[in-house]
């Protein structure tokens, strides 16, 4: 327990002082520069930070958003699952869907947005866009993990003439766990840079990224480090939570 | 159980050519040197092999085959991969194998040693549904106490049972016939 306490005492004094590190190395370089315009000094972004925070207009903003990339992340998923194990029981559904993920992979996130943009509208893009990231993501190391599951289980499931589904459930599905945790985690850090830059082109009414987009036109840059800051932390505390949940889960099978 | 000209080959390796075997009641103890082919032919009469030429009759029979290595699911606790083979309906003899064979119910499976998971794969075979035992090397890693605990636990199960081994001394505890897989496997 002691021990516990000390490392996690050591860790946090470690993030501490990496913060504190780059913080000052931001400040010295804003005070070098000294143009609010290119390198705003981090105090300043501290405090347009604090007054944004006051205001309804920027918990809409970052609801919207959030709640935005979370249903295009959940639908990734999801998705990604079915596919998944269309690919692995049915060799035609390999044929047909590996190829359309692999182009989906290669495809530039500018030319999908623009294609979304046309076919679906403004405020369902970032969460089509967040899902068409997230998809080969979580597809290509669940069928990866699929594939590599330990043969000398699958043969005792046979052995003990274990039903197709009680070997999926018991055996596929735990196997794949620990890739699926990996994809899952690469994904969460996707889906925020996909979805804020599917809103920055699509710029729908309320969202972080059309926040970030009119930062750029007035000029205002120590808003737009304000509201990249606010991404960056939403994005790290999500992860955080997705860390959780999947150790949660893991200790549950212990 | 009737083996009848089984003939095996791995590749151009040939492991059995025309072998016959049959076995009645009771205990039998297949020997031989490493790569005999012991585990071989225990998975041939499991059906988890196929014969080039021959085959094996069973009579309606179904065989349950204890594996050379414990193929445990990590995942789950000792007592959930007995269960999942088993079913819950006999939780009772399960908790009364593991008190006997001294395994934690809830061990976790990752943490427990070598001989711990030979047994719990042990009482898995011994539990499952089948009218055949096969056992590869079941004694691995326990000692001599455990041996016999465990050997008790295979004769009250009153099967036909199959047991590949290289120490008489097993043998002798289970009161087996020896099958020599050298000496008997080229016709």
């Amino acid at each position: 327990m002691k021990t516990s306490t000390t490392l996690r005492s050591k860790k946090l004094l470690k993030v501490v002082v990496a913060t504190l590190f780059w913080f000052l190395v931001w400040l010295l370089c804003a005070l070098a520069i000294n143009k609010e315009l290119i390198l705003p000094s981090p105090l300043l972004v501290i405090s347009k930070m604090f007054s944004m925070v006051t205001t309804a207009v920027f918990w809409q903003h970052t609801f919207v958003t959030f709640l935005r990339i979370i249903i295009g992340y959940i639908l990734g998923v999801a998705i990604a699952i079915a596919l998944a194990m269309l690919t692995y029981n049915y060799e035609i559904c390999d044929a047909i869907i590996s190829p359309v993920i692999r182009i989906i992979r290669a495809t530039p996130v500018a030319s999908f947005i623009i294609l979304v943009l046309l076919w679906a509208g403004k405020n369902y893009l970032p969460s089509i866009i967040v899902a068409l990231m997230v998809i080969p993501v979580v597809w290509e190391n669940l069928v990866v993990s699929y594939q590599n599951t330990d043969e000398n289980l699958i043969e005792m499931a046979e052995a003990y003439r274990l039903s197709k589904m009680k070997q999926f459930f018991h055996i596929r599905v735990p196997a794949a766990f620990t890739a699926f945790s990996s994809a899952a985690l690469t994904a969460m850090g996707l889906a925020w840079k996909s979805g804020i830059a599917a809103e920055v082109l699509a710029q729908p009414k309320i969202a972080i990224g059309t926040q970030l987009y009119y930062s750029k036109i007035y000029l205002e840059t120590s808003e737009l480090f304000a509201w990249t800051i606010v991404v960056v932390l939403m994005s790290l505390c999500i992860e955080k939570l997705v860390v959780m949940l999947l150790a949660g889960r893991k200790d549950n099978e212990n | 159980m009737k083996i009848n000209d089984i003939t095996f080959r791995y590749g151009d390796k040939t492991i059995f050519e025309n072998y016959n075997l049959s076995l009645n009641e009771g205990i039998y103890c297949l020997m031989g040197p490493s790569a005999s082919g012991k585990t071989t032919l225990l998975k041939l009469m499991a059906g988890l092999l196929q014969p080039e030429a021959g085959n094996i009759d069973w009579e309606n029979k179904t065989a349950v085959i204890m594996f050379q290595e414990d193929r445990l699911l990590q995942w789950y606790d000792a007592e959930k991969n007995v269960e999942l083979i088993v079913g819950n309906e006999k939780k009772a003899e399960i908790e009364k194998m593991f008190e006997c064979l001294e395994i934690p119910l809830n061990g976790n499976v990752k943490k427990l040693s070598g001989g711990q998971k030979r047994r719990i794969a042990l009482i898995r075979a011994l539990l499952a549904e089948g009218d055949v035992l096969l056992l590869d090397e079941p004694f691995t890693g326990m000692d001599k106490e455990l041996t016999k605990k465990a050997i008790e636990l295979i004769k009250k199960q009153n099967k036909l049972t199959v047991v590949a081994t290289h120490s008489f001394e097993e043998v002798k505890l289970l009161e087996a016939e020896i099958i020599n897989i050298r000496k008997s496997r080229c016709g």
